[in-house]
């Protein structure tokens, strides 16, 4: 639809529409450019957060591309974006599975089920999974002794060693339980299971309005070519959502770069042992607040305000969907 | 009550599209004007600056002998009925019918008897508690006419409000407005690009193109003296057949000539293009005035030529032949009585009524013979 | 409506893999309901069966303590979310129906603010949060959050409204209503769905955010939920079963929402999806 337009001379007729605005800008100057502005300002400032901030011109921003924690943050970061997009792929089946169900009610039905674990609050589910690693009494370790699985991965882990593959001491040894968010080597594999099985139900419910639009005719007419079930997926269900799926890469890009409050609440302000998982927004987080050097904390939030908005730019550009 | 004028006026949109150019119109008080022409001709656009939904970039607009150019929408004593009715699907129809006038703040009794007048008007009484998405096709027609009647305005805007229904609903809304329009007496302007909506409800019928209103007359005024190729080829169904060529004097007439068909004019048209022998011409006739020779005894022998049948359409009443000129030339339409039973690929003898033929000019698509008084209607 | 012809076999799997992973993220709520009804000798034992006695008292005690957490939460959601959803709905619908002077400008500038991490700005917010008194305080907390989500929620609800027909709006002019009550007839009632789903997503995220409120809360008794529970299983000698109960106490209220406005909030995501 087409909008109407308000020319220069009409705006004294029109101007409730700017007083509509107001609330809006209002908050957003306030609230988000104010501190953007600020925080561009006081990336040239060594600043204690508070009174005291003297000119420093752009060292903050070559110490930034010096600091050795930072440059281990972005690696660790970007293995985590890894993973981040293999675990998209539990919700694309979720959804593709919901979608085949024949019954209408019972799509209806497991759309309805996989919502109802949002009623957790995320801090819970957080505070879960911690429980779930706890070398003593979590979920994770029982089930491992239950069914021998700790077992064998002793054993395979001895066999690395013996084949100089791992290092000694070995991770998993008999008759003790790993640490899986406190030993160095665990927190990683620990971080990169999180969250298992993975499906998003945001994603879930986003890929079926997807799918909901692909004409019956068009499955009928597969089957008259004899697409078999993995060949539907391929050639009519994945293209149909590809611009879903873009959406949600976005959203998860952002997502992963930004939430450093998922290591915060599992393995503290440092990062965990020996800070394996200390991430970007984690070690601003923790410049600012724990070693008050908030001048440096707002030079790596600018760079990583443009690591985003590259890797943004780069998805739309060459992640290109026809609509 | 009130008369609607036109003074000089354009819309420019931005990026100096023209929609609408120099329109001159008087809309008489109580009267019923059709603005029809082809989709983006203007018409909307000239209906919804009398609402005030659309800026006037030039010239004035006058309801009621008032300037209304930077008179709001809600100020101008006006209701409009939408193509797509715009009923709000929230509201039921009581609501909707009661919501402009509950803006306004009419007490509630006054509301409440308008709201009622207005559904027995239209036969909707029954559906007041209903919901709109409850509703079919032509009782959403209705609530969306009902919706405006309420308000009593001084001039009712359509804007193309039949052609979301179905042909029969279409017929039979058609008759309502024209009824509507009769009991009610208020001035009404009417956008459609129907031709045969704009003949059948219009007072007088305002035939738009590109922005510029190119004959304003009654129905069959332009039916039968239209000024242009285009009105000519607008008004009526099938369209009007078109021959190119030019006019020769022979023999004492003049003749009409195109590759493969000459046709004798009649002597009332020869009188006023006179003139215009030798120039190229486009010569005009109707379908309903090509006849089969054997039915039609007054052609003289010059104007009756043997022709193919390419497709016959019976329709009952009558039969629509498509017919072609030997020599692969001209294609044309002639609508036959039933009493002719033409066959398909057959050479037939068909003669021209060139007493109502027109002629227009090759260049500027004028009409040449507009002065004829055709079939005995009244002259100009 | 079938779509898909199919065999038995494709049947069972289809659902088979579905129950398993609707086994897997229910099994939070298996754990925290099992557990809370536990004293610690009972979870050391053994923690993953039910247990007798159960240990009613342990739920009473986690309603002490969380919830006060819960209410300081049901505030600032509720406080927020209006905030955020009163604000977007007007501004969208000036942008959605009207392209005014200096309007395209403001909107892209709206846009860039969605790529911006909140964590790049994260200091001097703190900082203007001092100067403006509004730190420690609730109602400070959720103008804050309103103002994080407004980017967003404009943005959905402007497409929406740039899709809304235009003759609904036309026709509301005709019969006089003024901008604001063109908000209130035309467009609050006929973006019902989005608007649902845009409040659910602003409480639900209001509910969870933890980061803000961690660095701007200090007093005990204003603590939202999630750093209330972030601080109570750093702070104590672990009782395990009222620990539980605590947390799934912290769902209820979500379960109390979702229960009402289920329906809004799948069709508006759906809708939501097809706008892109």
């Amino acid at each position: 639809m087409a909008r109407q337009r308000v020319k220069l001379s009409q705006v004294k007729r029109y101007w409730p529409l700017y007083v509509m605005v107001l609330p809006t800008l209002a908050l957003v100057a306030l609230f988000m450019y104010w501190p953007a502005v600020s925080g561009v300002y006081h990336s040239f400032y060594r600043w204690d957060g508070d009174e005291l901030a003297t000119f420093i011109g752009l060292r903050n921003y070559s110490r930034a591309f010096s600091d050795p924690t930072l440059g281990r943050a972005f690696i660790v970061v970007g293995i985590l974006f890894v993973a981040s997009l293999f675990k998209m792929i539990p919700s694309i089946v979720t959804a593709v599975v919901i979608h085949r169900i024949t019954s209408d009610r019972m799509r209806y039905l497991y759309r309805l089920l996989f919502v109802v674990p949002m009623v957790i609050p995320w801090m819970v589910v957080l505070l879960i999974w911690k429980f779930f690693y706890n070398p003593v009494v979590g979920l994770l370790n029982s089930f491992l002794n239950a069914t021998h699985l700790m077992s064998l991965l002793v054993a395979v882990n001895a066999w690395l060693i013996d084949l100089n593959i791992a290092k000694a001491p070995a991770l998993f040894q008999a008759n003790m339980n790993p640490a899986w968010l406190g030993n160095s080597s665990l927190v990683l594999p620990a971080l990169i299971f999180w969250g298992f099985p993975w499906i998003g139900i945001i994603g879930v419910l986003i890929y079926l309005s997807g799918l909901e639009k692909i004409p019956r005719s068009v499955y009928e007419c597969a089957d008259l070519d004899g697409v078999g079930w993995f060949g539907k997926f391929l050639y009519i269900e994945l293209p149909l959502i590809a611009t879903q799926v873009r959406i949600n890469l976005v959203l998860m890009i952002i997502g992963v770069l930004k939430g450093y409050g998922l290591i915060l609440v599992l393995l503290t302000e440092s990062g965990g042992p020996e800070g394996v998982a200390m991430v970007p927004g984690l070690y601003m987080y923790y410049n600012a607040f724990m070693r008050r050097e908030a001048g440096y904390a707002c030079a790596m939030g600018i760079l990583l305000f443009f690591v985003i908005l590259a890797l943004t730019y780069v998805n739309t550009k060459f992640v290109r969907v026809e609509k | 009550m009130a008369e609607v004028r036109f003074y000089d006026v354009s819309k420019v949109y931005e990026g100096d599209v023209h929609a609408v150019n120099d329109v001159n119109l008087t809309v008489e008080d109580g009267s019923l004007l059709v603005l029809v022409g082809p989709s983006g001709c203007g018409k909307s656009t000239t209906l919804r600056m009398v609402a005030g939904l659309e800026d006037i970039t030039e010239g004035d607009v006058h309801i009621g002998g008032r300037r209304v150019n930077d008179v709001l929408p809600k100020n101008r004593d006006i209701a409009m009925v939408f193509q797509n009715y715009a009923l709000y699907p929230h509201m039921t129809v009581y609501n909707n019918m009661a919501f402009g006038l509950k803006l306004r703040k009419y007490p509630g009794q006054e509301i409440d008897k308008r709201v009622h007048d207005a559904a027995e008007l239209l036969e909707i009484t029954p559906l007041l508690r209903r919901r709109p998405r409850e509703l079919s096709g032509g009782q959403a027609q209705r609530v969306a006419v009902g919706r405006a009647i309420v308000r009593h305005p001084k001039v009712f805007l359509f804007d193309e409000p039949l052609s979301n229904l179905d042909a029969k609903l279409r017929v039979q809304m058609r008759v309502e407005i024209a009824r509507l329009h009769e009991r009610l007496g208020t001035t009404m302007i009417y956008v459609t690009h129907d031709q045969v909506e704009a003949m059948t409800l219009g007072t007088k019928v305002a035939v738009m193109r590109d922005g510029y209103i190119l004959q304003v007359d009654e129905p069959l005024g332009l039916y039968n003296r239209p000024v242009s190729k285009f009105v000519a080829g607008f008004i009526g169904s099938p369209p009007m057949n078109f021959l190119e060529g030019t006019l020769e004097r022979k023999d004492g007439a003049i003749r009409f000539v195109s590759p493969n068909i000459e046709l004798k004019l009649d002597q009332m048209i020869a009188a006023v293009v006179g003139s215009h022998v030798g120039e190229r011409v486009y010569f005009g006739i109707r379908p309903e005035d090509i006849y089969d020779s054997a039915l039609f005894p007054e052609a003289e022998e010059d104007n009756i030529k043997s022709m193919h049948t390419e497709v016959v359409e019976p329709l009952g009443a009558e039969t629509l032949v498509y017919l072609r000129a030997p020599g692969a030339g001209e294609d044309m339409v002639a609508k036959f009585d039933s009493r002719s039973n033409p066959r398909v690929n057959q050479d037939i003898q068909v003669g021209f009524d060139v007493t109502k033929a027109y002629i227009f000019d090759r260049e500027t698509e004028e009409s040449l013979t507009r002065q004829v008084a055709q079939d005995g209607a009244a002259s100009s | 409506m079938s779509r898909i012809s199919e065999g038995p076999v494709a049947r069972v799997l289809k659902h088979g893999y579905l129950w398993v992973m609707l086994a897997l993220v229910f099994m939070p709520f298996y754990v925290m309901l099992v557990i809370s009804f536990k004293d610690n000798a009972q979870f050391y034992n053994r923690p993953w069966v039910p247990t007798l006695p159960l240990h009613w008292e342990n739920w009473s005690e986690a309603w002490n303590t969380v919830g006060v957490y819960i209410a300081n939460s049901i505030f600032l959601a509720v406080t927020a979310t209006l905030i955020a959803l009163a604000a977007a709905i007007l501004a969208a619908y000036v942008f959605g129906r009207y392209r005014v002077p200096f309007g395209q400008l403001f909107w892209l500038g709206l846009i860039i603010l969605m790529l911006m991490p909140g964590v790049a700005n994260l200091i001097p917010l703190f900082n203007l949060m001092r100067n403006l008194n509004l730190l420690n305080s609730l109602v400070g907390l959720a103008i804050v959050t309103a103002a994080g989500g407004q980017v967003f929620c404009l943005y959905v609800l402007r497409n929406f409204i740039e899709d809304m027909p235009k003759e609904f709006f036309e026709c509301a002019r005709i019969d006089g209503a003024s901008h604001l009550q063109q908000v209130i007839h035309v467009v609050i009632p006929q973006c019902g769905g989005i608007i649902s789903a845009l409040a659910i997503m602003s409480f639900v995220g209001a509910w969870n955010s933890f980061i803000l409120p961690l660095i701007t809360i200090r007093d005990p008794e204003l603590l939202p939920l999630a750093v209330g529970l972030y601080r109570l299983q750093g702070a104590y000698v672990k009782q395990w079963g009222p620990l539980m109960a605590a947390y799934f106490i912290s769902a209820v209220p979500l379960v109390i929402l979702f229960a009402f406005t289920m329906r809004f909030f799948i069709r508006g995501i759906s809708e939501g999806a097809i706008k892109g």
